[in-house]
């Protein structure tokens, strides 16, 4: 099988970087030739947005007929991941070999394309791309689901195909039978909010996704390597790049602190003890 | 041994320590990080450092774990003091209603 050259979509600068260099020892045997590719040219379309989401129980023939399960309401950030950057996905589908690999169970990538229209929310014009059901689903997704409860799914018709993993490495690609190009179904019964709006997108316009393979090379100069050894866009010529973000202990204070009470916290002080022995570690420190 | 929502309880908790600052980070015992990691391994992929705790559907779990660690790792000893006057007050309370 021939391999993806990772070289190829990393800026010189950033090869030159140790930490890069990791990044490309991960990548390199990792993903198939003609898997990379699509993956570029599906992230590189400006017709469309490449979105996945990683699963590791729930077969892709289930997914590819039922639609992919929305947790969270209506909003697919919750469910569903984006990298503008090829790099970025690139990591990111590498690494979902091993993100469930728990029990012994193989893993897969669920990749959509979606249209932008149906992303930027417009009212009237946006073709809605979700469905409530009330069927009972099987547990996946990561998440656990409750009989009887209404369920939002991705309508299988966005689903392009599914990267099944085996033993830390990409095994293959299915191509789901129920895509179609051509969206022309009945909009009756189906979801389209303001949630809907896939914010990654304003967010990250910016960065080097939409630009075409060549500008790419070029744009890669431009690139800089910030005091946390990660890579940005020269702010004077990318003003719009926004940082990193990353979460405060404040925030994690504000929510668990903020409506427990006593009771219930000493039961989880006990719990967590139960659970981590955190006393006899404590003990042998 | 770990039962489902528990072992769910801890990954989201192990994925939103991880996205945490590293100067934060370093105050959770690197023991107590490896274990989550251990125990972990569930899809949380919908945990984004983007998206606000409070507008994610978190186990009550979660809350309950985040909270002993938020207590014991990132409380100095006034919040400590604080919070137990807090804790302290609702424990009566809730004693009070269930008399």
């Amino acid at each position: 099988m021939e391999y993806f050259d990772p070289a190829i979509i990393m800026p010189k600068k950033m090869l030159q970087d140790e930490f890069f260099q990791s990044i490309k020892r991960d990548l390199t045997n990792r993903i198939p030739k003609d898997i990379g590719e699509m993956l570029i040219r599906e992230n590189n379309d400006p017709e469309h947005i490449l979105i996945y989401h990683r699963t590791s129980r729930v077969p892709a023939k289930t997914i590819f007929q039922n639609g992919l399960l929305i947790a969270g309401g209506n909003n697919i950030e919750y469910t569903t991941s984006r990298d503008p950057n090829n790099i970025g996905l690139f990591v990111n589908i590498n690494g979902a070999a091993g993100y469930k690999s728990d029990g012994g169970y193989g893993s897969r990538v669920i990749l959509m394309r979606i249209p932008k229209s149906a992303i930027e929310y417009e009212p009237g014009i946006s073709k809605p791309i979700l469905m409530k059901t009330d069927d009972v689903a099987e547990q996946g997704g990561g998440m656990a689901i409750v009989a009887g409860k209404t369920q939002t799914y991705l309508l299988p018709e966005y689903i392009i195909g599914s990267l099944e993993y085996e033993d830390g490495k990409i095994a293959g690609y299915i191509e789901n039978p129920n895509y179609r190009e051509v969206h022309d179904y009945q909009n009756n019964g189906l979801t389209c909010t303001e949630e809907l709006i896939y914010s990654f997108i304003e967010q990250k316009r910016s960065d080097l996704q939409g630009l075409d393979f060549d500008t790419q090379i070029e744009v890669a100069d431009q690139l800089i390597i910030d005091e946390n050894n990660e890579y940005m866009l020269h702010p004077e010529k990318f003003p719009k790049v926004s940082p990193k973000v990353t979460r405060s202990e404040e925030e994690i204070k504000e929510f668990s602190l903020k409506d427990i009470v006593l009771s219930k916290l000493k039961k989880s002080f006990e719990k967590i003890k139960r659970i981590f022995d955190l006393d006899k570690e404590k003990d042998e420190r | 041994m770990i039962d489902f929502k528990n072992k769910k309880a801890i990954s989201e908790v192990y994925e939103i320590l991880n996205q945490l600052k590293e100067d934060s980070l370093k105050k959770v015992p690197p023991e107590l990080m490896e274990k989550l990691r251990n125990h972990a391994g569930y899809d949380v992929s919908y945990i984004k450092p983007e998206i606000p705790l409070e507008k994610l559907e978190l186990e009550p779990e979660t809350k309950d774990i985040l909270a002993v660690i938020s207590y014991q790792c990132f409380c100095n000893e006034e919040e400590k003091k604080k919070w137990n006057q807090i804790l302290l007050k609702n424990e009566m309370e809730y004693r009070r209603k269930n008399n």
